[in-house]
């Protein structure tokens, strides 16, 4: 499913003393299948931009399409089946599990929706291995888990209503490296396999260039650049402007191009590779 | 999702007001409540509106502040009059709407009870809009602190006012952050079957007591771990003072009590 914002504002608690627009005139497009990445400061829109895609917000103007869903700022019944299509994994989303057992818990979603209870039941071994459970933990309190076990029984209670967009806003805050690891595995599995369309909200320049096809970058509710990742964190001066960095690899290529004019590009090298060209072009250069 | 909803609110300004020691405010709107309960006539009923309004205009905070503040109560307060309209059956008839009779002293008695809700709510929010919860709290510990000699646990009882205070707005977050994922997982809060409707309220409180839970546990932890004990022996990084322009208050408010008594017969 497409996704399109044309001129789109969103105002907290308009008409008050409160009152705070936290988007400005944003207009974006993500294709189908694409893995976009939003990055930001904390306050930016990117969370207010998300609750969009899935009409927990409705635009203040503009309009946002998801598909041949059309969010306007008038109401839409149909809000239920967008909310199927469209999966949102919030930030600690071990906090919203409540069920007697992880089973009740992640078919949760399929019994809200009126999906077919049996075929969801079914489901559930296959979805437990993507999110790497073991299948054991079906019958188990979720609140006997450990934190990252528990993220994962959250993410399993979003993934099994099959969404075409999956949406995940800091799915690795507060996971050790390995687990922070195995779920960008698990969203890249997700992107390639069932070609979901993955729309990802992070602070780890890492990951956005490792692993996502567009970059969209946020200030103060404003989009103020967007495009390949590679080419967003090209301008390095315009992203400390508003706070951000770029990656270690760039940093340190951009270092060396400085410092010794070596001529290394970014092609999305592993930390090893990178180190080969690195000595490779010294090697060159020494012999010059 | 109750964004709107300020009781226990403070809005930071620079104002006589804020100024003033949280025990004097205190003090202040107790016994103003009490007069509100006695007051009887038309006029002592403008005195008291009038002391109220001056404050929230000498507060400087933003009238929306006050109206946002007593939108939930405004519910409450017409519940009241037409209550009171429909059940009062006394004096002479006024009219009659659909053959029902309405009598002028339940008109006269509606108005009374309805804006006694109304006083007692504004004076009642003005003091959480220029007073931070702290200060409140301080100021109940130091008011009741005679209480200790029976003793009565009156520093715990503060504390766990200031500390329930402190958390309204952390759980008023987590819920609209859990009922956002929920919904985002299909439930409907607003619309279908009342059955329906209650299971969703359970998808949202349990997982908000089990983090209400949680915190209590850390902060109980970080408390420990800062060396907490209780009042013994603790000191207070923020004193309260009593300066002239309490003093100044206080006459005025005296002023106006007499005042008060002297309208009302």
């Amino acid at each position: 499913m497409e996704i399109v914002f044309e001129n789109v504002d969103f105002t907290y608690q308009p008409n008050s003393p409160f009152s705070h627009q936290a988007l400005k005139n944003i207009s974006l497009r993500i294709k189908h299948g694409d893995y976009a990445a939003f990055i930001g400061h904390t306050g930016s829109g990117k969370s207010t931009l998300l609750q969009h895609l899935n009409g927990i917000l409705r635009p203040t103007s503009g309009t946002v399409r998801i598909g041949d869903f059309e969010l306007t700022t008038k109401k839409n019944n149909a809000i239920k089946s967008l909310r199927r299509k469209v999966g949102v994994v919030f930030q600690y989303p071990e906090h919203q599990l409540f069920e007697e057992t992880v089973e009740r818990d992640i078919l949760f979603g399929p019994k809200n929706f009126g999906m077919d209870m049996e075929e969801a039941k079914h489901k559930l071994p296959v979805i437990l291995e993507e999110v790497g459970l073991p299948t054991d933990v079906l019958q188990r309190s979720p609140f006997e888990l450990s934190g990252g076990q528990m993220r994962r029984v959250a993410i399993a209670g979003v993934l099994i209503t099959d969404p075409n967009v999956l949406i995940l806003d800091e799915p690795t805050a507060g996971l050790d490296p390995r687990g922070r690891k195995q779920i960008m595995s698990l969203i890249d599995s997700l992107h390639k396999k069932k070609r979901m369309t993955i729309i990802l909200v992070t602070h780890h320049m890492e990951d956005v260039l490792r692993h996502a096809n567009q970059a969209f970058v946020l200030s103060e509710g404003e989009l103020v650049m967007q495009g390949e990742p590679v080419e967003v964190f090209q301008e390095e001066e315009r992203l400390q402007d508003i706070g951000l960095g770029i990656p270690e690899e760039l940093q340190l290529i951009n270092q060396l191009q400085q410092a010794l004019g070596l001529p290394i590009t970014y092609h999305h090298q592993s930390p090893s590779e990178l180190g080969k060209d690195i000595a490779q072009a010294l090697h060159a250069g020494g012999n010059r | 999702m109750n964004q709107s909803f300020i009781i226990g609110q403070y809005v930071p300004k620079e104002s006589p007001v804020h100024a003033l020691d949280a025990r004097t405010k205190l003090i202040i709107v107790f016994f103003y409540v009490l007069v509100t309960f006695s007051a009887e006539t038309l006029s002592s009923y403008l005195i008291l509106f009038l002391f109220a309004a001056c404050g929230a205009i000498v507060s400087r905070v933003h009238p929306l502040f006050i109206v946002k503040g007593l939108r939930p109560i405004w519910f409450i307060i017409i519940l009241t009059f037409i209550l009171h309209l429909f059940i009062q059956r006394q004096g002479e008839v006024l009219f009659t709407v659909f053959g029902y009779a309405i009598y002028d002293q339940a008109v006269i008695q509606a108005a009374i009870i309805s804006s006694r809700l109304f006083l007692l709510i504004l004076m009642t929010t003005l003091l959480t809009l220029t007073t931070t919860p702290i200060s409140i709290t301080d100021a109940v510990e130091t008011l009741l602190k005679p209480l200790k000699s029976l003793k009565l646990p009156i520093h715990e009882l503060a504390l766990m006012m200031s500390i329930s205070l402190r958390f309204i707005p952390t759980l008023i977050e987590e819920t609209d952050k859990i009922s956002k994922a929920q919904a985002s997982r299909g439930i409907d809060f607003q619309t279908g079957r009342w059955r329906d409707r209650l299971k969703a309220i359970f998808a949202l409180l349990i997982p908000l007591f089990i983090s209400a839970f949680k915190r209590a546990e850390d902060l109980a932890m970080a408390m420990e771990a800062r060396g907490y004990r209780g009042d013994y022996g603790r000191t207070k990084f923020r004193e309260l003072k009593f300066t002239s322009l309490d003093l100044i208050v206080f006459l005025l408010f005296i002023i106006i009590v007499i005042g008060f008594f002297y309208f009302n017969g």
